[in-house]
């Protein structure tokens, strides 16, 4: 894992993380001005960048994540990971694994940062949990299309069109959202999450249960991606061949 | 290393049928072949890498095959791929394979994507050679390459591959190859494998002077 680690920022994807997180919060709180003249607030801000995440974390963190994973396709770096004893899902979790711990850590420092600037620190660690567990539950799915299909812009065209049939079929029949869309806005866990913030003093007592269910639905999907990859070995083998 | 009845096909396309052949350990066993003979078929199966039909008798794959698919990541420096090759190889490997290379006189902070060719086709032979592998194909790792730095891989795959116990491939079109690494001689041709009593016959064959 440390080698994984080792790679992923010496090949400046550990800056695109941070990166990626310092636009997400920023955008949020840009979404949130013109509806608010008067100012941005602590609970609103937190709003914002939890909209950003759930409504464009999958198209944006989606390509991130794909372009990482199939970057050691296109290099042919399969072999080099099969001479350590890292086969299909030795792979996949040290990709989910490196990626998932960089943008939660992006996300803890920057959330942290905002906090200090409010001088308010109640919503922090319960978005901190329930943005790790949306970042989880992505990067299972990213990295299981990503290893599946081995090319960037095929893997990523098809997450694309699930993304948009997925948010199809939740706008038609929000019971579905828990299972397909998860931390979609037209789901009950989004306004639920919205509606507690406004009590930022009690958030995590009021959404503990609801964050753990994300966690869970983020472990479910992660193991499912494990046992996909582990009965896709040949698929990855030959992914190696480009 | 024996294969037996060894076939590989690419969809219905067969490209080598009911190979049987002995390859001996102790001395590299060179295959030359026109282009889309399939050399380089039969290593990716021989890694792994590509389904094949028969059987391999010996090390079975993942075999350990050093070729243009099978590279070190760029992004990592020369001292980090030395420090993995020192906890792989072992202090009796380490030393001679370090010195075998010539990899003390490479930049350690520099990442491989800013070397050479010769000097990052040291590298990953360091790489893959650091697991002791005891069946190695190397896949034309001398292309590409000037002279000079194909002569120096060449003289330390020549010592190297010919310790007991090591069986090799090499796969090549460098006829200069068989001059710097002596070993038996091999003709992939008509999708069959053809042991070569000369080095002169396989050049011959090779560039399609002599009749088979």
């Amino acid at each position: 894992m440390m080698l994984e680690l080792k790679r992923f920022a010496k090949s400046g994807y550990l800056a695109v993380a941070f990166g990626l997180t310092v636009l997400f919060i920023v955008g949020g709180y840009g979404w949130q001005m013109p509806a608010h003249p008067d100012g941005v607030g602590y609970a609103t801000c937190f709003e914002g960048a939890y909209t950003v995440y759930c409504q464009f974390g999958q198209l944006i963190l989606s390509a991130f994540a794909m372009h990482y994973v199939t970057g050691d396709f296109a290099k042919n770096h399969v072999l080099f990971y099969g001479e350590l004893g890292i086969g299909s899902p030795g792979f996949y979790l040290r990709k989910v694994g490196v990626m998932a711990a960089s943008l939660v850590a992006a996300y803890a420092f920057c959330s942290l940062v905002v906090c200090a600037l409010y001088g308010d620190f109640t919503l922090w660690a319960g978005m901190l949990l329930q943005i790790s567990a949306l970042i989880a539950a992505y990067l299972s799915v990213f990295c299981c299309v990503s290893q599946l299909i081995g090319k960037f812009v095929n893997a990523y065209f098809i997450y694309l069109v699930w993304w948009l049939g997925a948010s199809v079929a939740v706008a038609g029949n929000t019971s579905l959202a828990p299972l397909i869309q998860h931390f979609d806005q037209n789901g009950d866990l989004y306004s639920e999450t919205i509606r507690h913030m406004q009590d930022a003093g009690s958030f995590l007592a009021n959404q503990g249960q609801a964050i753990a269910g994300c966690f869970v639905y983020a472990a479910a999907l992660l193991a499912v991606g494990t046992l996909i990859s582990l009965c896709a070995r040949r698929r990855f083998l030959s992914n190696g061949v480009q | 290393m024996r294969l037996r009845n060894f076939g590989l096909r690419y969809g219905k396309r067969p490209v080598l049928q009911s190979v049987n052949v002995e390859l001996p350990e102790g001395k590299v066993n060179h295959l030359l072949g026109r282009n889309g003979a399939g050399k380089s078929s039969l290593a990716k199966a021989l890694a792994g890498l590509i389904p094949y039909e028969g059987d391999v008798i010996g090390e079975k794959p993942p075999i350990t095959v050093i070729g243009s698919y099978s590279q070190v990541p760029d992004d990592l420096s020369v001292s980090d791929v030395v420090e993995i090759v020192r906890r792989r190889a072992g202090a009796e490997l380490f030393t001679p394979l370090m010195d075998g290379l010539g990899i003390t006189e490479l930049p350690e902070t520099s990442k491989l994507g800013r070397l050479s060719d010769g000097q990052r086709q040291k590298m990953k032979l360091l790489f893959f050679l650091s697991g002791s592998p005891r069946t190695i194909v190397l896949d034309e790792v001398t292309n590409a390459l000037d002279r000079t730095t194909a002569h120096e891989i060449c003289r330390f795959l020549d010592k190297y591959l010919s310790n007991p116990g090591i069986t090799s491939i090499n796969i090549t079109h460098e006829i200069s190859d068989l001059d710097w690494i002596h070993g038996n001689y091999f003709l992939l041709e008509g999708g069959s494998i053809v042991p070569v009593t000369s080095k002169r016959e396989i050049v011959d064959r090779y560039m399609g002077v002599a009749q088979p």
